[in-house]
């Protein structure tokens, strides 16, 4: 008797479907949260082919999501590789708040990448994982290998911290 | 009364106590800035989440899937074995910390310090201070598709998708330095006071237009389609980039009234040659005062616990501009032949701002710059000869505070 087959995408042969379908998601994350997005790129995909075999097609997590995991959780070792030496944000008035016209919805979505890119590392991974991948803060404080409390403060900083910059009033 | 944006978010994810939650609810109910506030919130969790993922430059897909040459994350450390080492106060081990790649697609970017970036489709190379500025033609039009771009032996794919820049004209001024703009025939150098304009690629010729008209408008809908992807994507490149750059460099810190007066510029380079006059062996190598504080680089002698002659040094300077003056300082040691140099970077400001932002992270920018700029002032001296050859970044500086 057979156990169900999994749907494991076979190397060679699906994996440029596989590039192709979740490129732009892996892609998204290096470029907002790596400060080398092309190396970090090519690292996560050569950890998400030699992992492949373990993914477990019959779990809660979608495909998706776990290359989203897989990916968030290289960037956070590479992070921590790396010296990087203070948290830096210098508040600057980027204009005025967003809008929702959407005639000005390019230029809102250029202001909020900019300050996305201002933010600190930290607190930008976790505003990335959750707003733009709906990442629930339990698997984010797992990738990160933080408290849920941790990852909840940094939320609510980062949104400050957001709303700040992009000229919110006070 | 001013807006607590933490504790709006709290009260958004339910993280706020009861009691609390709703004093906050009746200030939204009640006040019209916090209300904006509470609407701005709201409007941001919409905005984040409709961020759009761009596709990756298909070359990075090639590399991934083995179609094309791997590419190794760029040593700058590793061009050439260096024959001389500079330590920062550590080992000598410690590598030459990268620059950032930029991508400038339009627009003006101010460059001060040390940078290469990619603007349009041209690398420059800025040492110094200069405005890069890139005006797209609107009317060129490209074959979609990777352009890579070789900066510092690093192929930069990203820079492809700034599709809108290519045929742009590229103004460099330079202020400051020098600038290198590497032209496909040669590079050029701008030097300071020099404002120089460069007209990018032609445009491809449009072919004739061909099938019914239909088809036409068809083919021009997809050409449409095309530039508006690339435009996305060249303006996502920008905006992360620009806020890349700000995030390093920090924001320039003006001359305010409050400065105090030893530590504005002319008082303080006398107040600096008179102290160093009183130690021995110790040289101003610059004084960089464009704007507040003043960043001073010092050369002095080596030998023993050197560093803690370099300390003396900050210690009676930062005594000698006043009560609770706080010090940033760099320390560096060449090691040659002929024996060793130490080099020391230091800029004073009132206590309480040395460590608040802006003016921290654009203080160790422009102090790690000037260390910089004292590395390759010593390599050209060295010539290739026996002096040093490279010096390694500065990665952790002092910050000494009035009791420490």
């Amino acid at each position: 008797m057979h156990a169900a087959r999994r749907r494991i995408p076979r190397p060679p042969d699906d994996r440029a479907a596989l590039v192709a379908q979740h490129g732009p998601l892996v892609w998204g994350l290096c470029r907002r949260l790596c400060p080398d997005p092309e190396d970090a790129y090519q690292e996560v995909w050569a950890r998400v082919f030699a992992a492949l075999p373990r993914f477990d097609a019959d779990g809660p997590a979608s495909l998706r999501t776990w290359i989203a995991t897989v990916t968030h959780r290289h960037l956070v070792d590479r992070h921590r590789r790396r010296t990087v030496r203070g948290e830096v944000v210098a508040l600057g008035e980027l204009s005025a708040p967003l809008q929702p016209d959407p005639v000005e919805r390019r230029r809102d979505q250029e202001r909020l990448e900019q300050a996305l890119q201002r933010l600190p590392e930290a607190q930008r991974r976790v505003v990335v994982m959750h707003h733009l991948h709906d990442q629930p803060v339990d698997d984010i404080a797992a990738a990160e290998g933080i408290a849920v409390g941790t990852v909840k403060s940094r939320l609510h900083r980062a949104r400050a911290r957001l709303l700040e910059l992009l000229g919110g009033s006070r | 009364m001013s807006v607590d944006y933490e504790a709006l978010s709290r009260l958004l994810t339910g993280d706020l106590p009861p009691d609390e939650a709703r004093a906050l609810r009746r200030r939204i109910d009640t006040e019209p800035d916090t209300a904006l506030a509470w609407a701005e919130l709201l409007r941001l969790g919409e905005g984040l989440a409709a961020l759009p993922d761009l596709p990756p430059p298909p070359a990075l897909d090639r590399a991934v899937l083995g179609e094309a040459p791997r590419r190794w994350p760029w040593r700058p450390g590793s061009r050439r074995r260096r024959r001389r080492c500079w330590r920062w106060g550590r080992g000598c081990g410690v590598r030459r910390r990268r620059r950032p790649s930029v991508v400038l697609v339009a627009g003006d970017q101010w460059v001060d310090g040390q940078l290469a970036l990619v603007a349009g489709d041209v690398p420059v190379r800025v040492d110094g201070r200069a405005r890069i500025s890139v005006e797209p033609r609107a009317a060129v039009l490209r074959e979609p598709g990777p352009q890579e771009v070789e900066m510092d032996g690093k192929q930069l794919v990203g820079a492809a998708v700034a599709g809108g820049a290519l045929g742009a004209l590229l103004t460099v001024a330079v202020y400051e330095g020098t600038a290198e703009v590497g032209l496909a025939d040669g590079p050029v150098v701008v030097a300071a006071g020099q404002t120089q304009r460069f007209d990018g690629a032609a445009p491809a010729p449009r072919p004739a237009p061909t099938g019914t008209l239909s088809e036409q408008v068809q083919s021009l809908q997809q050409e449409n389609d095309a530039l508006r992807q690339q435009l996305a994507e060249a303006q996502f490149t920008g905006a992360v980039a620009r806020g890349q750059v700000a995030a390093t460099q920090g924001d320039p810190v003006p001359w305010t009234d409050d400065v105090p007066a030893a530590m504005r510029p002319e008082a303080f380079e006398a107040l600096l040659k008179a102290e160093v006059a009183k130690h021995p062996g110790f040289v101003v190598q610059s004084v960089e005062c464009s704007e507040f504080p003043c960043v001073t680089t010092i050369l002095g002698p080596t030998g023993g616990d050197w560093k803690d002659g370099m300390r003396g040094l900050a210690e009676d300077l930062s005594a000698a501009l006043g009560d609770d003056v706080g010090t940033w300082m760099g320390m560096a040691l060449a090691e040659t032949d002929q024996g060793s140099t130490g080099g020391v970077g230091l800029a004073f400001a009132p206590a309480g701002e040395l460590q608040e932002e802006p003016l921290r992270t654009r203080l160790n920018f422009r102090g790690q710059s000037a260390l910089h700029d004292l590395s390759d002032q010593l390599e050209g001296d060295g010539g290739g000869g026996d002096g040093p050859t490279a010096m390694d970044v500065l990665e952790d500086v002092d910050r000494m505070l009035p009791g420490q």
